[in-house]
C-alpha cells in the first residue's frame, strides 16, 4: 500500500451571489473533481498545474485542514480530518507563502517552541536541531532574528522547523519562490538529500519547471480539477519531445530554401528550425542542412520542458 | 490524557516565554504599556470614590466591594489577553484562512491559536486588579486565594464568551460588529453593582451573559464564604469552556481556508 491514497476525492466549494438585499443565489463551485492516485514510500512527487487547478485545495484535504466533499483519502493509513492530531506528528509543511517561524525572534527560539507543541523532550530537541543545522547548514544562523535574514537563509530555516519533528511525508508548496537561481539550487540538493537520508516521501508543487526536472521522478497534473496525466518523466518526455530544436551558424550568408520545416527565426548567416521528429529523420535533415554551405557553428536540443507542459496544460485543460 | 495536559501547558508557557521575549525588544513600549493601562483603569475609580463620599451602600455593594469588583473584571480580563491574546482575533482568522499553519500542528487548535499572541497592555490590567484588592484591605491569605481563584474562574468565563462570539464565524461570515457589541456589554455590567439591576437582567447575568459568575457571585463569596458557592463556580466556568469549545469544532467542520499571504509577527 502506498504512503498516500486518494480514491476519487472530491471538493465542492458554495458560493453566494447577492441577488438583491436579502435574494441570494448559491453557486457550486467544483474545485477537485474525483481525482485518484497513489504515491510510494519515499518518492518524490511533482503535483502540478496553472493557477487555480485544485492543487492547494487537495494538499489542504490531504493534511487535515478542508473536508473533502467525498471521496477516500488516507495519508500513511490515517484520515486526515478523523485522525488529524495523530496525523500531524507524521506530516510536516512547507508553504513558501506562509511561515511558521517568529519574525521578530530567532529561529532557536521557534524551534524551541515548536519542540514544546510536538511535545519533544529537551535532549531529543537538541540532538535534532544539531543534525538539522549539519544538514541544512543554518548553524551560523540560529541566535540571529528572522527578520534580519535574507529569504534563502529564511527558507533553509523554514524548512528545518517543518521537519523538526521527522515528519515521514513533506508536503512542499511552492518551497523556491522568490530565491536566486543559487538558493534554488541550494534548496534542491538539501530537499534531496532530505528524501535520500531519512526516505522521506516529498509531495511537491511548484511552479518552477527546474524544481520539478531536477527533483522528480514522476509527475502529475491536475487542471480544472482533474488529473489530466499522471506519469513517469522520462516517459512524459519521450511521448511529448518528439520535436528537435536546431540552431545552426554559417561562415557566410546563405540562401535558405528547406521544405518541411518550421523556422523559428533567420538572419542572413543563421537559422533556427524546430523539426518534428514523427515524420522526419534527423540524418536526412543534418545532411540538407550542410549542403547549404560551410558551418560555423550548431546546436541541437530538445523542446524545454516549460513547453511541453504548457502544451499539456493548453490542450488538455479543455476536457 | 495528563500527558496531553503536560504538553499543552508546557506549550503555554513556552508562548508567554516567547511573547514576552518578543514584546521586550521594544522596553520602552513595553513598559508604556503596562502602566498605561493601570493609570486608565484607575481614572474610574475615582467617579466611584466621589459617589461613595456622599452615599455608604449603592445595590448593596460598599466601596470595598466595588474595588472588588472592579478588580476581579479587570484581573480576569488581564489574564484572558496575557494567556490567549488572539481569541478575540479569532473570527479573523477563520474567515482570513489562518487557522492552517494551527491545524497542522498536534496541539489543540483553539489554545494554539489564542496563545500564539500576547496582548502586553494586559499585564497592566491584571497587576492593577491587585493593586485593588490591596486598596481594599483583602490582601490576607484568604482573601489573596480567592480573587486569584476567581480571577482565573473568571477568566474562563470570559474567554469562553469572546470564544463562542468569535466562532459563529463559521457559520455567519463577518461577525465583527455583534462580538465587539457583546464583549462591551459583558465589561459595562460587570463594571457595576448585582443589586442595581432587576430580575430578568439578573436572570440574564446567571444564564446568557454570563457576568454573575464570573463576577457577581464570587464576590457574595467574598463576603459571605460557601464552599458550594465556590463549586458552583467552578462548574460554571467549565460548562462555558465545553460549549465554547463544541460550537468551535463544529464550525471547524466548515472551514474553508484561504490563500493568504502570511508572516508571523
Amino acid at each position: 500500500m502506498g504512503v498516500i491514497t486518494v480514491k476519487d476525492l472530491r471538493k465542492d466549494f458554495i458560493a453566494a451571489k447577492r441577488k438583491g438585499f436579502l435574494k441570494r443565489e448559491y453557486l457550486k463551485i467544483e474545485a477537485v473533481r474525483g481525482i485518484s492516485f497513489e504515491v510510494e514510500e519515499g518518492e518524490i512527487l511533482a503535483f502540478i498545474g496553472p493557477n487555480g487547478a485544485g492543487k492547494s485545495t487537495t494538499i489542504k484535504m490531504l493534511t487535515g485542514i478542508l473536508n473533502p466533499t467525498s471521496g477516500y483519502a488516507r495519508v500513511l493509513g490515517l484520515d486526515p480530518q478523523r485522525d488529524r492530531k495523530k496525523l500531524t506528528y507524521k506530516i510536516g509543511t512547507v508553504f513558501g507563502q506562509k511561515s511558521q517561524l517568529w519574525f521578530h525572534l530567532p529561529p532557536k527560539d521557534t524551534f524551541e517552541l515548536l519542540g514544546s507543541i510536538y511535545g519533544m523532550e529537551d535532549k531529543e530537541l537538541k540532538k535534532r536541531v544539531d543534525y538539522l543545522c549539519e544538514i541544512l547548514e543554518i548553524k551560523d544562523l540560529l541566535d540571529i532574528p528572522v527578520r534580519k535574514m535574507s529569504l534563502g537563509q529564511r527558507i533553509k530555516c523554514e524548512i528545518a522547523a517543518s521537519i523538526l519533528h521527522k515528519p515521514k511525508v513533506i508536503f512542499l508548496d511552492e518551497p523556491t519562490i522568490g530565491l536566486d537561481v543559487v538558493a534554488k539550487k541550494n534548496l534542491r540538493s538539501l530537499i534531496k538529500r532530505i528524501n535520500q537520508e531519512e526516505n522521506t516521501t516529498i509531495f511537491l508543487t511548484s511552479h518552477d519547471i527546474g524544481d520539478i526536472e531536477k527533483l522528480c521522478k514522476r509527475m502529475i497534473i491536475i487542471n480544472l480539477g482533474q488529473i489530466i496525466m499522471d506519469d513517469n518523466m522520462k516517459r512524459l518526455k519521450y511521448n511529448y519531445d518528439n520535436k528537435k530544436i536546431i540552431s545552426l551558424r554559417y561562415a557566410e550568408d546563405i540562401d535558405f530554401n528547406l521544405e518541411d520545416v518550421k523556422i523559428l527565426s533567420k538572419t542572413n548567416n543563421a537559422v533556427k528550425l524546430e523539426v518534428d521528429m514523427e515524420d522526419r529523420d534527423i540524418d536526412d535533415i543534418l545532411l540538407k542542412l550542410f549542403k547549404l554551405g560551410k558551418v560555423e557553428d550548431i546546436s541541437i536540443s530538445s523542446r524545454p520542458l516549460e513547453d511541453i507542459i504548457a502544451e499539456i496544460y493548453s490542450i488538455r485543460g479543455e476536457v | 490524557m495528563l500527558m496531553e495536559v503536560r504538553r499543552h501547558f508546557k506549550m503555554l508557557f513556552s508562548y508567554v516565554k516567547f511573547n514576552l521575549k518578543c514584546s521586550s525588544e521594544y522596553k520602552i513600549s513595553f513598559l508604556t504599556q503596562i502602566f498605561g493601562m493601570i493609570l486608565n483603569n484607575g481614572s474610574f475609580l475615582i467617579f466611584w470614590w466621589i459617589i461613595f463620599r456622599n452615599v455608604n451602600i449603592i445595590g448593596g455593594y460598599s466601596f470595598d466591594d466595588v474595588l472588588i469588583l472592579w478588580g476581579l473584571a479587570s484581573s480576569s480580563f488581564g489574564l484572558t489577553y496575557i494567556l490567549f491574546g488572539n481569541v478575540r482575533e479569532l473570527s479573523d482568522f477563520i474567515i482570513s484562512g489562518r487557522l492552517d499553519s494551527y491545524i497542522l500542528q498536534p496541539a489543540d487548535i483553539v489554545l494554539n491559536t489564542c496563545a500564539s499572541k500576547m496582548e502586553v497592555s494586559s499585564w497592566g490590567d491584571l497587576i492593577y486588579g491587585y493593586i485593588l484588592l490591596i486598596l481594599a484591605g483583602r490582601f490576607d491569605l484568604k482573601g489573596a486565594f480567592l480573587f486569584t481563584l476567581f480571577t482565573v474562574t473568571g477568566s474562563i468565563i470570559y474567554f469562553s464568551l469572546i470564544l463562542l462570539l468569535n466562532s459563529l464565524a463559521f457559520y455567519l461570515g463577518n461577525v465583527e460588529s455583534t462580538k465587539r457589541i457583546l464583549d462591551m456589554f459583558f465589561l459595562a455590567f460587570a463594571t457595576y453593582p448585582e443589586g442595581i439591576f432587576d430580575n430578568f437582567f439578573r436572570f440574564m447575568f446567571y444564564s446568557v451573559l454570563p457576568v454573575g459568575f464570573s463576577i457577581y457571585l464570587p464576590i457574595r463569596i467574598f463576603n459571605n464564604f460557601s464552599l458550594l458557592s465556590i463549586i458552583l463556580v467552578i462548574l460554571a466556568a467549565l460548562v462555558w469552556l465545553f460549549i465554547s469549545f463544541k460550537v468551535f469544532y463544529s464550525g471547524l467542520k466548515r472551514y474553508e481556508s484561504a490563500n493568504i499571504m502570511e508572516a508571523k509577527i
